[in-house]
């Protein structure tokens, strides 16, 4: 028994070395453990991001046909990250975290949501953009970077050891972006891009559209009466933008954009061509489509309701909650208005009415809308017009009356109409209205949103809309309709 | 002479094989990622969850974007820092501290049972189709909590409502993966009015109710139908649980909704069974009051 036991020990004894044998071996060939090796390999990564005392700064482009964004990045040794950027005026610079870590790689890792999240996010990831990224190369002054999830064609992005006036010129730059965006002045609502020769006579015009989510630009134009539709990708600088696949006319191409405050338009010149970007109360005559409707109306539902809308709980019995503002929920798109149901047991009839906006057979009407619980508890929204072109007010549904429906007689859109599962959106989506059958002469309307459920014992949660807009064929009378409705 | 040499070779090989697992991690490069890489001695926010969670409930937030806790074919983000504290802070409001009243001031249950791991997500889990899925609670070790940064000041009674409804669907289950709940009891009350799964959403609301369920979702399994009547309890007020789900002797017409009513009333009368045998289960195996964890629950969502 006593020889057993020591056999046992001998042969425990020599297996447990054999065990670790070859780890053994492997730091007689690399002088350290693999898992020091690997952090070493970590640091080093680390130490070349926060080599730099002014961070790196980046032309950010998560797909060639999309526009570009400056971004300075400094990496803190506490592993915090400050972020300059040219988008927004800088509102999504937002603190956060990096880490370089391993999984099957070293990868870096922007860990809490910022910009790039954002753009990731944006109108749902058609931007193809990242936050997680592998190493592609180190070197004193340049890092490039690789992306993680865009496995396909990944994005290269290459940084820049920045120097000390960098972080201020995306600072002078930020609020550029706004050359991009559509933003129209008071009286006017299209933007226009026209070539003139250096003789004075316009060789090219269409209608200019700016997004700045993606910094592109589309214009749309047409030839011998085909419609000609192109994107360009911008990037805001100084003194305007620049368009990094250049414009091209007549075998002249424009790249840089400047903007004459005096005039309020953008001008690039080149070979004695001129193209300028402007605003105007018509559109292009050379355009046609939907590309050439514009906002005439909008409502974000940013910090409340406005006092020209009217609410109407027509609910019976009416229970305690209409349609009310609430702080932003869907993240994407800032605020909005909601109707939850908490009359359990009744007719459901809950209204926000517009206050008076003028349309023409043609305009759109977008809006975004997200249901709660859909798998539950359904919903159902109707969108009504009431048409009063005399002078009286119009006729408001009566409250605790769900059938009741005031003058608003016209329905335009009734999604769920049947009161079904999995038929109202689970998520914002945003929904488009043609107004057809109306005047081909400006009419006047209230456009009203009415949560319906016919029993909200079985369904009816809440719903929530946000960033209406009317977008019209015309121009006209545009002043009148701000006047109108405060805009 | 065989039985001696097996009796001998039995531990040198267990004792052989842990020596192998034992050296066997550290020289991997494959292995999970560390969770040190996240957790930073000099964060504030890593210091406010350690102090504020992982100390006293030994619950570790993970906040930080970690693709591994993304399910495949999803795309998400990760939440705001700055809605990190105000999220802590509402689950220990409207979940900790409502657990701890319905114990009567005993915080036994909450630290042993609070899920040892809340993984926060900015934005909902988003599929490929445009569908989103919301909160995931994961072997009873891990609740995922998804659209935090849905989450301002002024939409905290709006956003606790739902989500709230969702974790406590989850934390549910972790009761009753702990305390065993005898589900047969539903079984038997409802029998073949359970669906399965995937076929629960072909079953309306009222449909549901008839079959004594509180939600469709509940049709779908017995352990699914406690989950559910447990987040129903506790996030609906006691007006509005009786409103949708108790008979509260109601005359049925004669008329052409007779049929159905005298079917509703027969769901109504098992959903009053099953919430008997809820709140039983709950104070008897479990130590809490449902009813009062209900309380302080709304409490905390209606002075925010």
């Amino acid at each position: 028994m006593k020889i057993r036991f020591k056999h046992s020990i001998s042969i425990v004894s020599m297996l447990l070395l054999f065990s670790c044998y070859k780890a053994d071996k492997d730091t007689d060939v690399f002088d350290e453990p693999l898992e020091v090796r690997v952090q070493q390999t970590l640091q080093k990564y680390r130490n070349a991001l926060t080599s730099s005392e002014f961070g790196w700064v980046l032309n950010y482009q998560s797909k060639p046909e999309f526009g570009a964004f400056k971004l300075l990045l400094k990496f803190n040794s506490d592993q915090t990250l400050e972020i300059t950027s040219d988008f927004l005026s800088g509102s999504l610079d937002l603190p956060t975290t990096w880490r370089v870590s391993k999984t099957q790689i070293p990868e870096l890792v922007i860990e809490s949501f910022t910009v790039f999240h954002h753009l990731f996010e944006a109108d749902n990831f058609i931007n193809q953009a990242e936050f997680e990224f592998f190493f592609e190369k180190i070197e004193e002054n340049n890092i490039e970077l690789k992306s993680k999830t865009d496995t396909e064609q990944p994005t290269i992005l290459k940084l820049r050891k920045a120097t000390e006036e960098d972080k201020e010129r995306i600072i002078t730059i930020r609020n550029n972006d706004t050359f991009i965006e559509n933003n129209y002045p008071e009286s006017t609502c299209f933007r226009l891009i026209q070539t003139k020769n250096e003789d004075g006579e316009i060789v090219f015009e269409g209608n200019f559209f700016g997004n700045n989510n993606n910094r592109t630009a589309a214009i749309c134009s047409s030839k011998d009466n085909e419609p000609i539709s192109k994107q360009f990708v911008l990037q805001p600088t100084t003194d305007g933008f620049k368009v990094l696949n250049p414009f091209e006319i007549n075998g002249v191409s424009f790249k840089d954009f400047k903007y004459d405050s005096q005039q309020k338009l953008l001008v690039s010149t080149n070979n004695g061509y001129t193209t300028t970007i402007y605003y105007s109360d018509l559109p292009s005559k050379f355009c046609v489509g939907d590309n050439s409707q514009n906002n005439v109306f909008q409502e974000n539902f940013t910090t409340h309701i406005p006092t020209t809308w009217d609410i109407v709980n027509a609910s019976s019995p009416v229970g305690t909650t209409d349609f009310q503002w609430v702080d932003s929920f869907g993240g994407i798109i800032g605020s909005y208005y909601s109707s939850s149901d908490n009359s359990q047991g009744s007719k459901i009839s809950n209204w926000i009415i517009s206050p008076p906006v003028n349309i023409i057979n043609g305009d759109l009407i977008k809006f975004w809308v997200y249901g709660y619980t859909q798998t539950q508890y359904v919903d159902r929204l109707e969108v009504r017009i009431a048409v009063k072109n005399d002078n009286n007010s119009f006729v408001l549904p009566k409250k605790n009356n769900p059938d009741d429906i005031g003058d608003f007689s016209t329905v335009v859109l009734d999604i769920n109409p049947e009161e079904k599962r999995n038929v109202f959106p689970t998520y914002w989506e945003e929904m488009t209205i043609k107004l057809e059958g109306f005047s081909e002469e400006k009419t006047n309307v209230r456009i009203a949103f009415r949560h319906l459920i016919s029993d909200s014992y079985t369904n009816g949660n809440g719903i929530f809309i946000d960033n209406l807009r009317l977008l019209s064929i015309s121009c006209e009378d545009q002043n009148d309709k701000k006047k109108n409705n405060e805009l | 002479m065989k039985t001696p040499r097996l009796s001998f070779l039995k531990p040198v090989l267990i004792f052989t094989q842990l020596l192998f697992v034992a050296c066997q991690p550290k020289e991997t490069i494959e292995e999970a990622i560390n969770y040190h890489d996240l957790d930073r001695v000099d964060d504030p926010i890593d210091l406010y969850i350690r102090e504020k969670l992982t100390k006293p409930y030994n619950c570790r937030v993970i906040y930080k974007y970690l693709d591994s806790h993304i399910p495949d074919a999803f795309n998400a983000v990760p939440p705001r820092r700055d809605v990190i504290v105000p999220v802590v802070d509402l689950i220990i409001k409207a979940w900790i501290e409502p657990f701890i009243y319905g114990a009567d001031g005993d915080d036994t249950f909450i630290k042993r049972y609070f899920p040892p791991e809340i993984v926060l997500v900015g934005s909902p889990f988003y599929q490929d189709d445009g569908t989103i899925v919301l909160g995931t609670a994961d072997s009873g070790v891990r609740v995922t909590l998804t659209r935090v940064n849905d989450l301002t000041q002024k939409n905290e009674k709006v956003f606790a409502k739902e989500v709230f409804k969702t974790l406590f669907h989850e934390f549910a289950h972790i009761v009753d993966q702990n305390f065993n709940f005898d589900a047969q009891q539903f079984y038997e009350l409802t029998q073949e009015g359970y669906t399965s799964l995937g076929l629960w959403q072909n079953i309306s609301f009222a449909e549901a109710v008839q079959r004594g369920n509180v939600s469709p979702y509940a049709t779908s399994l017995p352990t699914e139908d406690f989950a559910e009547m447990v987040a129903h309890i506790v996030t609906l007020t006691d007006q509005e649980f009786s409103d949708l789900y108790f008979d509260n002797n109601k005359d049925c017409d004669f008329d052409s909704s007779y049929s159905d009513c005298l079917k509703t009333k027969e769901g109504q009368n098992i959903i009053q069974e099953k919430y008997n045998l809820v709140l039983e289960f709950f104070k008897s195996n479990v130590g809490v009051d449902l009813l009062k964890v209900r309380d302080a629950f709304l409490l905390s969502t209606k002075s925010s």
